[in-house]
């Protein structure tokens, strides 16, 4: 079975009201009676059951404390740690880490050790536990986006969301249009007719 | 731990030089209007960085008027109103400077130790002035000092060998600034600049340290030589963390000089320090 999280397109540090509005949107989206005759409404019955099912799944886990039956990569065991990180209890958090025993750790316990130094500003260390957890797991895309990104700070010291300087400006659109133009004119065609 | 937070002149507009040269003499005028004629001795242009970072996130625009050097008088300057955010950087500079000779005079060399101590005599008394006029800034200066010390005894890792210096940013960058009022990216801004210069200061004195045997957080690398890449890393990530908190703020003024700092002045400081010696391949 799938991951429920994914199912229902949440993170699974997402708090029950999240999980229940995310449902509620999920299942009017694919709820057989918007479909009437449509020849997916096949398809919009079989997507429903599947989101019912994580639904359902992602409640009962979470009453039995999200220890039993769990075998989800981002469930239960780093669970409460995950939601600390993501509520920004992060000494609480670390505490927790440091209390699991260092043979039990895994790919997550690194990720998660470099998401709390990460947070503190412990920017060497945090990168250091972010590549272990990619060496352990290196099929695991959310350790792997959380390596890259450090990674792109690391080599080139730039902020990487928004680019500072560099990009093309409406003078380099103008600028780049006129010399095509001329291009073509020099080569007996025409680009721009009025110029 | 100065003179790497500078702008990089090549880039800067003539007016933005002009604002830039201008918050420091008036950094100046302030250090002498509050602790003496002596005090200008301590000026610099990292605490008129600190000047304009506060007067940029503040909405009430800076205004300048013309004047002339006291101390050479043929020369015009020009002086800006930003007198909070210059006074604060006045207290500031005075205790870190108290701090950094404190510091040589407990651990630097024979000859320096010597050479430090009349000056730490005559600065003292400008540091209880400021302790005095400024509470807040000389509590987590003499907290700073004291993780410092600590964590150089302690042999600590880069990060945590940082962390005091970071700390100490951080207070100065959030200042009195309530919570919601962009506290956290403040914060963020500049405990991360903190880092940035710890390890600035820490990659350009590496050799120094390697020599007469003083703490620096970076080991050798594998062939015994200086770390370039490793710190060069260590400056980046930093630096990235800066102009991503950096984005975040509201800027009302001077944005162009402090961006000119982030995006050229400082990346062109991590070259410098990390630069391979002469004749070596980088």
């Amino acid at each position: 079975m799938t991951d429920p999280y994914k199912v229902l397109g949440i993170s699974p540090d997402a708090t029950d009201d999240q999980v229940k509005a995310a449902y509620r949107e999920m299942a009017r989206k694919y709820h057989p009676d918007q479909f009437g005759d449509n020849p997916l409404s096949d398809l919009a019955q079989e997507k429903m059951q599947e989101i019912n099912e994580a639904y359902d799944t992602i409640v009962r886990m979470r009453k039995e404390g999200g220890r039993a039956g769990n075998n989800y990569s981002h469930g239960g065991r780093y669970a409460d740690i995950r939601r600390m990180v993501s509520e920004g209890r992060i000494e609480d958090a670390d505490t927790l880490l440091n209390g699991i025993p260092a043979v039990t750790r895994d790919a997550e316990w690194h990720f998660l050790k470099g998401s709390v130094l990460y947070k503190r500003g412990w920017l060497e260390d945090a990168f250091r536990h972010f590549s272990t957890a990619c060496r352990m797991d290196p099929t695991n895309a959310e350790y792997r986006a959380a390596f890259n990104q450090m990674s792109r700070g690391r080599q080139t010291g730039t902020y990487t969301t928004t680019p500072v300087g560099g990009g093309c400006s409406a003078c380099d659109v103008c600028n780049t249009l006129i010399c095509a133009d001329c291009c073509c004119e020099c080569m007996g065609g025409d680009l721009i007719h009025c110029c | 731990m100065f003179g790497y937070v500078r702008v990089f002149q090549p880039e800067l507009k003539v007016r933005e030089w002009e604002d830039y040269r201008g918050a420091y003499c008036s950094l100046c005028r302030a250090l002498g209007k509050r602790y003496g004629v002596g005090a200008r001795f301590l000026l610099n242009y990292d605490f008129t960085v600190l000047a304009l970072f506060h007067m940029a996130l503040t909405c009430a625009p800076v205004t300048f008027s013309k004047g002339r050097c006291p101390f050479n008088p043929l020369k015009k300057c020009r002086r800006c109103h930003g007198d909070d955010a210059l006074a604060f950087a006045a207290d500031a500079a005075v205790l870190l400077s108290y701090y950094k000779l404190k510091d040589d005079v407990t651990d630097g060399r024979f000859l320096k130790r010597l050479s430090r101590r009349p000056l730490l005599w005559l600065v003292a008394p400008l540091k209880r002035r400021a302790a005095r006029l400024n509470p807040a800034v000389a509590e987590s200066m003499a907290g700073y000092y004291a993780a410092q010390q600590t964590a150089e005894r302690e042999n600590a890792s880069p990060d945590a060998a940082a962390h005091p210096t970071a700390t100490l940013m951080a207070a100065l960058t959030v200042r009195d600034t309530a919570a919601g009022e962009e506290r956290d990216a403040r914060a963020r801004f500049g405990y991360c600049l903190g880092r940035w210069i710890y390890f600035a200061d820490a990659a350009d004195d590496w050799e120094d340290d390697r020599r007469n045997g003083g703490f620096n957080p970076f080991p050798a690398d594998e062939n015994g030589k200086k770390p370039n890449v490793r710190m060069r890393e260590a400056l980046n990530s930093s630096l990235a963390e800066c102009l991503t908190a950096w984005h975040l703020l509201t800027r009302h003024q001077f944005d162009a000089i402090l961006q000119n700092i982030l995006q050229y002045g400082m990346p062109a400081a991590i070259a410098r320090v990390t630069a391979p010696p002469n004749g070596e391949e980088r």
